[in-house]
């Protein structure tokens, strides 16, 4: 078991780099600089630029940046500042240290994108086991198909749909900012509405697989109420996998929060983020994708370990994939 | 315990299905708020920036709104009325201003002296502040300080800057000339550097701090008391101000990409909104939300710019005329932006705030389009090269100009609707001979007399990009060598590429400029108008609507002055405003 | 909202397709395609598809007025007999965009789905196959390309591409393929458990025929299915793109900026968000029904 974990933390490492490298080299290819586009948006303050002001910001920004340098010293020093956590200050917010802003923002995202995947598990859980326990009935197919409108609609509209209808009509819940608890309901419900159709689905056929299995046959022979089974037998079998379902959709949330944020004007990392690629923020774009990968890694490793902890088959036979 | 839940949970999912299909009826409108609380979203990007009135950044709008005061603030009668000057005495020739302070005091107690002023208009104009903050210098060309220009050039000492401190409550301003209308320039969002910033505190600040609400000492009405970059930001009284503050509670909100604000107004998160023209329709239809809709002009101008191109078809007049005429502004603004536009027609002037630039608009004329077009050799659009659009995002009015161009004129027009980053880096381009083409821009107009140009290299530099089209296709690959060399001397840089574009404009456009810098040089009020109408009639640019912002303000709001100078309409003083319930 | 439909299916701990006892089975014997229609919703679903792409094909054909041309005089139609759907701000016709719409949302997401079907079956087979090192090897390849933030990854991907349909097809394809390489993959490894590659090793054959006769036939099944739930999911990417700004230039019609333009206007003027959103869900809804369809026939264990 050390030996694997000892061997997925190296491999950690080695795609770490890997990421950060075809980030940074991708980034740089991008047509328009910080400072090209930055000057154009002051069109204001171009008057400014006219006494040569800008000019030095720039010499001096690209100085400190190396944005001279050749490609492999400005990588070096993005990546070390990110290891090192001196990870300098943001091309759009000069006074602001990347770190800080990170801070910030990221437990924001991070906690929508939790609490809409554990939300939208709950839920898919819940109608799963209806729809398996009432399989081809009108309960079956009725659940499934409203749990599948959820996924033909995308999350933006859901959010302005509930805007509406709570945050308007009812008047009961607020729509703008992140300033309490109840603020975030409406954005989580956008967010995991639709996603709980497909693993609802999952969920749906998983645990009726489990039901035919054959072993649920002796349960049953042995005196075993349905309660039993699903509680004991089935759903046992139907997690393990759907644990790796909601790794990657929990992934996936992350950076896919951005439109909910922007909605909601919650100060999130997703709005961050993308502002920064169209603003060529190297650092802020470097420091957050660094951050991203990294927690990806972490929570495959985590998904896998939950695995194995889970299924002793595994444990045994060894970690392979 | 599940069959119970079953047939609830199927019913709830039904009529929240159903409640949602139905919601294309009328939308209510609820407006609760705080007593005496006032929230408005804050349009323009935040750029991150800290709140140091003396950097150019969206954030200094706002201090001036009621964070920091200066000498003079908007009135309600929309005059200049006394701020922390008392009073104020003008010399005979009418350049020497004194104005007595009165007794005010800062955030944190301090006493607001006459240095204090001196200190934060010199360190505005100084040079070395920018950059050791890593931001970009306030425009300080809007007001006629003397010796502001060279010390910003760097070729006079702080010391010269014609602003001194006589005594603790005196201040001097030496003017470079007569100015009438000073306090009215007081009072322009470039203006929002005049205020006193508290020496002793300031001194100290590093450019973070400046993003912490508890280190931005000011003296306005208002203090920031909680700051979150991209997000919001809370404003609450000043606790020692000298006069009463209206309001118990400011909120911005700073909005990003897809506004709601329709949403946050009728439930009451925003007692001030800046629709979208998609949203008029809605708002019109439904009587309470219209008895709070207002339309406020903007003094942006959306035009097209020439690009610069190997090819300079571009160059003739009838031909630019052509593709001017072939806009039919008026739908546009009607059909297309659903009455968010009034048509333009100059760059630098609107219509409500110049309307003499009417005397020499040039006409939507479809018929006379296409005989200028045929006269200048290219009947049908025969034989003239592919028309590129440059914009940002998705543009319906580029998308409509296209359609225009194509239909009346014949020509071949491929719209580019770009990433903004790209944009910025193609809109610069030049194109090659087989193609001319246009970029949309626009620019913040202020009154026409500060917008001449003083001398060739000072009013280059500012709208290069409104006149690059012009440089000749050998003068701009120069221009734009030495744009992109980040290694040389900034100075030396921008003198190289003044006198490469300078020197390679055709003769009609050199006489424009001369035009200008002739009207600067005499004050004439005639040549400034026909500066101005010569660009207009001559189609340099072609201008297509100035925006007509619907904003939804609520009932009980009284007092908000909106700032026609700022495309979000920004309130000119936040004290002016009372919320009533 | 970019978020990649989750292909499920490559974690089972079932025994591999063909078992001794289903050979002999009568299930076995009944054709695919009989429980395949027994299945109502997958016919519905198969329907549904099947129409719409014939709409998209034909869409040219089909459209009452061309996709670009502006009517200044008939903006912000209702909808009407000459206007179906109603028109947009420019007067144009709302169904010839929503078609046409149709048209490239179909084009990227089977045209991304083939360019990931390859790239995975490539990389899929090859590692199942091999085994070992170059298993390894591969697979943590295809972890590093699941770490990488997707959205960065488009959105670069775009604006150095810049968008035309082919970029964007691309651009939707590079972050999806990993998928459907860990599908095949985890086929051809339960394939190889079984005892017919080492028959078919015995008599001589080589690797290519192996490949070609033995493990690919065999995992038809779950492929198809993969590729049926990764095409609404390619379109459900490319309507995510367009809303962050990144999607097919304008004006050429795409049904995410359609819905996005609809979502703007939906107090003003609903029926603009109506057409695309009913469109796109009706979409979505076909392939997920035959999606579902195709995996109940490939699977023996449920209740048939």
């Amino acid at each position: 078991m050390l030996k694997y974990l000892a061997r997925r933390i190296f491999f950690m490492i080695v795609a770490f780099f890997a990421v950060s490298l075809v980030t940074f080299l991708l980034m740089k290819s991008v047509p328009g600089t910080f400072l090209t586009i930055n000057m154009a948006m002051n069109n204001m303050s171009s008057a400014a630029d006219t006494l040569g002001i800008s000019d030095q910001l720039m010499t001096s920004l690209t100085q400190h940046f190396h944005l001279n340098s050749p490609w492999y010293v400005q990588y070096w020093f993005y990546v070390s500042g990110f290891l090192t956590s001196h990870m300098g200050n943001s091309f759009e917010f000069p006074d602001i240290p990347t770190l800080s802003l990170i801070e910030r923002t990221f437990p924001i995202s991070f906690s929508l994108a939790f609490l809409a995947v554990a939300v939208s598990s709950i839920l898919a859980v819940l109608l799963g086991i209806i729809a398996a326990m009432r399989e081809n009935t009108w309960v079956d197919s009725s659940t499934m198909f409203v749990a599948m409108l959820g996924t033909t609609i995308p999350s933006y509209l859901v959010a302005v749909f509930l805007m509406l209808i709570f945050g308007v009509w009812l008047h009961i819940l607020p729509i703008l900012g992140i300033n309490g608890p109840q603020y975030y309901v409406l954005p989580v419900m956008s967010l995991a509405l639709p996603i709980v159709s497909s693993t609802s689905r999952y969920m749906r056929n998983s645990v009726i697989e489990s039901l035919h299995s054959e072993y649920i046959v002796t349960v049953y022979a042995k005196g075993g109420s349905a309660k039993h089974v699903l509680f004991g037998h089935a759903m046992k079998n139907s997690l393990l996998p759907f644990i790796t379902v909601v790794g990657p959709q929990l992934a996936g949330l992350m950076m896919g929060t951005v439109l909910i944020e922007s909605l909601f004007g919650i100060p999130g990392m997703g709005s961050i983020f993308v502002n920064a690629a169209q603003q060529r923020d190297y650092p802020l774009i470097m420091d957050s994708t660094l951050l991203y990968c990294l927690v990806i890694l972490l929570m495959n490793l985590f998904v896998d370990l939950l695995y194995g902890v889970l299924d002793p088959r595994i444990r045994r036979t060894g970690y392979s994939s | 315990m599940k069959r119970a839940h079953k047939p609830v949970k199927v019913l709830l999912a039904c009529l929240t299905a159903a409640g949602v299909l139905t919601s294309f009826g009328t939308i209510a409108s609820a407006n609760t708020s705080a007593p005496g609380q006032f929230s408005m979203a804050f349009n323009l990007v935040d750029n991150g920036q800290g709140w140091d009135p003396a950097l150019f950044s969206y954030k200094m709008y706002a201090d001036g709104m009621g964070i920091f005061e200066g000498l003079v603030h908007m009135g309600p009668n929309g005059t200049p009325v006394p701020g922390i000057a008392s009073s104020w005495s003008i010399s005979p020739n009418g350049r020497v201003w004194t104005f007595r302070l009165r007794h005010a005091e800062f955030s944190n107690g301090d006493l607001v002296t006459a240095q204090d002023f001196a200190y934060g208009i010199t360190r505005a104009v100084d040079p070395n502040t920018a950059p050791k903050e890593q931001g970009n210098s306030v425009v300080i060309n809007d007001l006629p300080i003397l010796n502001a220009q060279q010390v910003r050039l760097g070729t006079m000492p702080d010391s010269s800057l014609g602003v001194k401190a006589l005594n603790s409550s005196t201040l001097q301003i030496t003017l470079t000339g007569r100015d009438d209308n000073f306090l009215k320039d007081l009072l322009l969002p470039s203006s929002s550097f005049m205020v006193p910033v508290d020496q002793k505190i300031v001194e100290g600040l590093t450019a973070e701090d400046w993003t912490i609400p508890k280190d931005v000492v000011s003296d306005g009405p208002y203090m920031l008391q909680s700051y979150t970059p991209r997000s919001s930001a809370v404003l609450v009284p000043n606790p020692h101000y000298y006069g009463k503050v209206s309001l118990s509670k400011v909120i911005f909100h700073f909005f990003g990409l897809n506004p709601s604000e329709l949403l946050d107004f009728q439930s009451g998160a925003l007692q001030m909104a800046l629709l979208q023209p998609t949203d008029v329709a809605a708002v019109e239809n439904n009587s309470t939300l219209k008895s709070q809709l207002h339309w406020w002009p903007a003094s942006s101008q959306y035009s097209l710019e020439v690009m610069n191109s190997l090819n300079t078809t571009l160059w003739h007049a009838d031909v630019r005329k052509a593709f001017d005429e072939a806009v039919d502004k008026n739908v546009i603004c009607t059909n297309v932006l659903q009455g968010a536009g009034a048509p333009a027609y100059e760059y630098y002037s609107p219509t409500w705030l110049d309307p003499w630039i009417t005397k020499y608009a040039l006409p939507y004329n479809p018929t006379q389009a296409k005989l200028l077009l045929a006269k200048a050799g290219y009947p049908g659009g025969k034989g003239f090269p592919t028309v590129v659009l440059y914009t940002a995002g998705v543009d319906p009015v580029a998308q409509a100009i296209q359609q225009m161009w194509e239909q009346t004129l014949g020509v071949n027009v491929e719209l580019k609707s770009e990433e903004w980053g790209t944009f910025v880096t193609d809109f610069q381009k030049q194109l090659p001979s087989t193609q001319v083409g246009f970029y949309v821009w626009s620019t913040n107009a202020q009154y026409s007399s500060l917008m001449l140009p003083q001398s060739p290299d000072n009013w280059l530099n500012a709208n290069t990009s409104a006149i690059r089209g012009y440089a000749s296709p050998y003068g701009y690959i120069h221009w734009m060598k030495v744009n992109n060399d980040v290694s040389m001397n900034p100075a030396i840089a921008n003198k190289l590429k003044d006198q490469y574009m300078w020197n390679s404009f055709p003769a009609d456009v050199k006489q424009y400029l001369d035009l200008g810098i002739k009207a600067y040089q005499t004050g004439s009020k005639t040549l400034t108008e026909e500066f101005f109408g010569e660009r207009a009639q001559r189609a340099y640019d072609i201008p297509v609507y100035t925006p007509e912002q619907p904003a939804l303000l609520s009932s009980s709001v009284h007092g908000y002055q909106q700032d026609d100078f700022l495309d979000n309409l920004l309130p000119y003083w936040l004290n002016n405003i009372t919320v009533s319930n | 909202m970019i978020v990649k439909v989750v292909i499920n299916l490559e974690i089972r701990f079932n025994e591999p397709a063909l078992t001794v006892k289903e050979h002999a089975s009568r299930r076995r014997r009944s054709p695919l395609w009989q429980r395949f229609r027994r299945n109502k919703l997958a016919v519905l679903g198969a329907t549904i598809v099947l129409i719409l792409v014939l709409l998209a094909i034909f869409a040219p054909i089909l459209s009452p007025y061309p996709y670009q041309e502006a009517n200044f005089g008939a903006t912000y139609q209702d909808p009407s007999f000459a206007h179906w759907f109603g028109t947009d701000s420019l007067g144009r016709d709302m169904l010839t965009r929503i078609l046409w719409g149709m048209r490239n949302a179909f084009t990227v997401g089977f045209g991304a789905e083939v360019v990931e079907l390859t790239l995975g079956l490539l990389l899929g087979a090859v590692a199942g196959y091999m085994g070992g090192l170059t298993d390894n090897v591969l697979m943590r390849f295809v972890d590093i390309v699941y770490a990488f933030p997707s959205l960065l990854f488009s959105i670069i991907l775009i604006v150095l591409l810049g968008h035309s349909i082919l970029t964007i097809l691309i651009a939707v394809a590079a972050t999806s393929w990993v998928g459907m390489a860990r599908v095949v993959r985890s086929q051809v490894i339960k394939i190889r458990q079984t005892g017919y590659i080492e028959a078919a090793r015995g008599m001589g054959a080589s690797t290519w025929t192996i490949i070609r006769r033995q493990v690919l036939p065999n995992s038809m099944g779950p492929i198809v299915v993969a590729v049926s739930f990764g095409i609404p999911a390619n379109m459900t990417i490319e309507a995510g793109l367009s809303v962050l700004g990144l999607g097919i230039q304008p004006p050429t019609p795409d049904l995410g900026e359609l819905i996005i333009e609809g979502q703007q206007a939906v107090f003003s003027y609903p029926y603009l968000l109506i057409g695309p959103t009913v469109i796109f869900a009706l979409a979505l809804i076909g392939f997920v029904f035959l999606g579902d369809g195709f995996r109940d026939i490939f699977n023996t264990k449920s209740k048939r």
